[in-house]
């Protein structure tokens, strides 16, 4: 019996071997492509290799709205002043119980009017309609009635104007010259249908008319381990995937569409909490069974910034939520392996998704509780194995690093010793205790969750003060 | 086997990650090193100017020192930087300078042609640049064209940008059938906009363009057509001939539609008349759009028709252009009472928000 589990926990423990090894490997490919491109991209801007242009395309900005009263004001009134030709906003309101209609009529000349709104995908109706004509840009607002995130997103594509459309949260800010990136691969590629932005943790910044005027990484640990998570994602793997376009994931808070493709593919689900992953699922799956070229790109020059959760309670909520809407939208698409197993996205991205990141954290919290179960009866190489973790740990660190100072350089920004001593210290933090701290979250994150299937993730919001917490 | 592996990668990184590092600092060394150098180059030119302004030549060494310098890329960015700051000032003596340095460009254009596609890309957007009434050598241009073999498009466009900025549409025309031919695809908006950029005379470069046109690539047709709307009214003719063509692209088609928004001509009344019941909806949409231009009892009949139209793009653009004409009996019109309950949205919001009769 001892020898039968003592071959079960070998079993186990060369599987958990091999699954770090498969994810070290992806890792390593990630950060080393980073590295390539992110060197490419900023050699690309000072030579000039860009396409700078006076008259874009223009862009509907959309940004769903749900209590959001703390920040709206000040971000609607940021985004005001973008460099950029041609743009409108629309804010929908997706039956906010607080103040955020009232802060929004307060603090902008708007008014009610009867636009009529095309209705070419479905949404909940409109309760009422204000435009307003500010700084040469149209913003329009719309009350309407509860319907989540992706129903907004489908009520402000029905209602914009413009042939491409950028998704924003309400809690973002946008970098001044950030719809000028984001589209340039439209240009460069007519195939393009879709792009996404690079989001950052707006902790870290002051801006001033759109512009970085000053980076610190803030002191809270819950804040500072996300910049060092972020960057890993959004300097590394993603970069990787854009290399054959299979990146699934456009964050839901900055990414740019091409607004027929999107109506075509019937726009956002209703029904999903990961409405991002899952319109980008469904745009992959449309352009592959219609056959059509297309390509979905990622652009890391068009930055936004966005609300962290400062909380334990608040980043626990919406791991779990991005979780639920991961599983969502993989188990949705089960062609993209069956039918285009041959292609890219199909048997690299589809897969990695799957095997790494819905179901990583169950194989990594399973692989730990095993170890930890064969240490505990002295069954495995005690050595080799906590050796063997710690190189996998070492290794974390090394590429969140890598990836941090990648950006550091690509974004020109300027940081002192503190910062450099607070980057080593939330990267080794995020590397041993918080990465897995997550799992576990993650682990959990099925538990009860028919019941929130499309209510808006509600996290505590601070409002920007020149970058400072009011 | 697994601890090499990992082993190995952990080295790897640890190299990216000293990479990284170095290149960090290499770049605030290197933004200093520029900083100097502007400084440098700006205190040169200045110099230069006031020789310029004095005798109306620059010193011959100080073309031969370019000459030389700006075979270095670092050297080049400094050097477009410094201009760039001086630019802003007295615009003659600096256009006199730029003029002299004709030699040192044709130099260089040869010398990058070894360098890499990015740093060629360089050279043709500085040429961009300054190029405009002071550098027309067509071997600066010709040499530049050679740099499209294999080009990416940031390279692609930065060429084309340069030969914008020179007198010979010959060449422009050559670029665009190099992109046709190799079947490279440059967006429409960025050929019209670029050649909007143009500064010698723009009709003979329609000329040449539009006899060349059926040669060309779409995307760059489209560019050409829009070119021409914002510049020129004398193509009414050719375009209402294209338009009475059956065999026309669809995009083409709604493209020389909009021409005659802006340029107006009575011989296309009765087509834009026709086209407003097309079977395609773009090409009704675009009709009730232009029949706003071309105010008449038969085009008040064919807008009030079209707000009944299946499409809600045609009776929204339908209601635009009615009150586009600010028909004065609108009120006794059908449009406020539409005949179709549904329909009704679209021209009582017009009317009453965006300057019909309430207004």
């Amino acid at each position: 019996m001892n020898l039968l589990i003592e071959r079960l926990m070998e079993i186990i423990a060369l599987f958990f071997v091999g699954y770090m090894i498969m994810y070290t490997t992806f890792l390593f490919f990630s950060v080393l492509f980073g590295a390539i491109r992110t060197y490419e991209k900023d050699r690309m801007m000072r030579l000039s290799n860009e396409i700078k242009h006076d008259y874009y395309m223009p862009i509907s900005i959309l940004m769903p709205a749900f209590n959001e009263e703390v920040t709206i004001v000040e971000n609607v009134r940021r985004l005001l002043h973008l460099d950029y030709n041609l743009y409108e906003v629309i804010i929908i309101d997706d039956g906010s119980t607080d103040e955020t209609i009232e802060r929004l009529m307060e603090a902008f000349p708007f008014q009610s009017t009867s636009s009529p709104i095309h209705r070419r995908l479905p949404c909940e109706e409109e309760e009422a309609i204000y435009e307003a004509m500010m700084n040469n840009v149209n913003l329009t607002l719309i009350r309407k009635a509860r319907g989540g995130k992706g129903d907004a997103l489908n009520m402000g594509i029905n209602a914009s104007q413009y042939p491409y459309f950028v998704t924003l949260d309400a809690d973002s800010l946008l970098q001044s010259n950030a719809l000028e990136k984001i589209i340039q691969p439209v240009f460069a590629d007519e195939q393009v249908i879709a792009v996404g932005g690079m989001v950052q943790v707006s902790q870290c910044v002051e801006l001033k008319a759109g512009y970085v005027r000053k980076y610190r990484i803030p002191w809270q640990p819950i804040v500072g381990m996300q910049v060092m998570e972020y960057d890993r994602s959004f300097l590394a793997s993603r970069i990787l995937l854009d290399q054959f376009s299979g990146n699934l994931i456009i964050s839901g808070a900055f990414g740019l569409y091409k607004k027929d493709i999107v109506i075509a593919a019937g726009g956002y689900k209703t029904d999903t909490i990961g409405e991002d992953m899952e319109l980008v699922m469904r745009l992959h799956s449309f352009m592959l069974n219609s056959k059509g070229s297309y390509k979905i790109r990622y652009q890391p020059e068009a930055v936004c910034w966005s609300q962290a959760p400062e909380t334990l309670r608040d980043i626990v909520k919406q791991r779990r939520r991005w979780h639920i809407g991961l599983f969502q939208s993989l188990i949705g698409y089960p062609e993209m392996l069956l039918r285009f197993r041959y292609k890219p996205v199909g048997f690299i991205s589809y897969l990695y998704y799957w095997v790494f990141e819905l179901l990583g954290p169950f194989i990594e919290v399973f692989g730990i509780f095993t170890i930890l179960l064969s240490l505990q009866f002295n069954i495995l190489n005690v050595p080799f194995m906590i050796n063997l973790f710690l190189i996998y740990i070492g290794y974390g660190i090394l590429l969140s690093l890598t990836a941090f100072f990648q950006r550091v350089y690509f974004q020109g920004i300027k940081l002192n010793i503190i910062d450099m001593i607070k980057a080593i210290l939330f990267v080794v933090l995020e590397n041993t205790i918080f990465r897995y701290f997550l799992s576990f979250v993650r682990v959990t994150s099925f538990i009860g969750y028919k019941k929130k299937r499309n209510s808006w993730g509600s996290i505590k919001r601070w409002k920007h003060n020149n970058g400072s917490r009011a | 086997m697994y601890m090499i592996i990992i082993i190995v990668y952990f080295i790897i990184c640890l190299l990216i990650l000293f990479y990284t590092i170095s290149y960090i600092f290499y770049q605030s060394y290197y933004d200093f090193r520029e900083a100097h150098h502007i400084r440098k180059f700006t205190s040169m030119i200045s110099d230069q100017h006031r020789l310029v302004r004095d005798s109306g030549y620059i010193d011959r060494n100080h073309r031969n020192l370019l000459s030389k310098r700006l075979k270095k890329t670092n050297q080049l960015i400094a050097f477009e930087k410094a201009l760039n700051q001086l630019e802003k000032g007295d615009t003659t003596t600096n256009t006199l300078y730029l003029k002299q340095l004709e030699p040192v460009i044709l130099e260089l254009v040869i010398h990058y042609r070894f360098h890499d596609q990015m740093i060629r890309a360089y050279l043709a957007y500085f040429i961009a640049t300054y190029a405009k009434d002071n550098w027309r050598d067509p071997f600066i241009f010709r040499t530049l064209f050679s740099y499209m073999d294999d080009a990416t498009i940031y390279l692609r466009q930065n060429v084309l940008l340069a030969m914008y900025q020179q007198p010979d549409p010959k060449l422009i025309s050559k670029a665009f059938h190099y992109l046709t031919e190799n079947n490279l695809f440059h967006h429409a908006k960025l050929i019209q906009d670029g050649l909007l950029k143009y500064p010698y005379d723009y009709e003979t470069l329609i000329d040449t363009l539009w006899k060349e046109s059926k040669t060309f690539h779409l995307s760059i047709v489209l560019g050409l057509i829009g070119f021409i709307t914002y510049r020129s009214d004398r193509y009414k003719d050719t375009f209402y001939r294209m338009l009475q063509e059956k065999q026309v692209d669809l995009e083409i088609k709604t493209r020389l539609m909009r021409y005659f928004k802006k340029h107006h001509d009575v011989r296309v009344e009765p087509l834009l008349v026709s086209m407003a019941s097309d079977i395609n909806p773009p090409i009704r949409i675009v009709a009730v759009n232009v029949l706003s231009e071309y105010p008449s009892e038969k085009v008040i009949a064919t807008l009030n028709e079209a707000l009944t139209d299946d499409d809600w793009y045609v009776r929204r653009n339908a209601s635009q252009s009615l009150l586009a004409m600010n028909v004065s009996n609108l009120d006794d019109s059908d449009v406020l009472v539409s005949r179709v309950n549904d329909l009704e949205e679209v021209p009582h919001y017009h009317l009453s928000v965006e300057g019909g009769v309430n207004r």
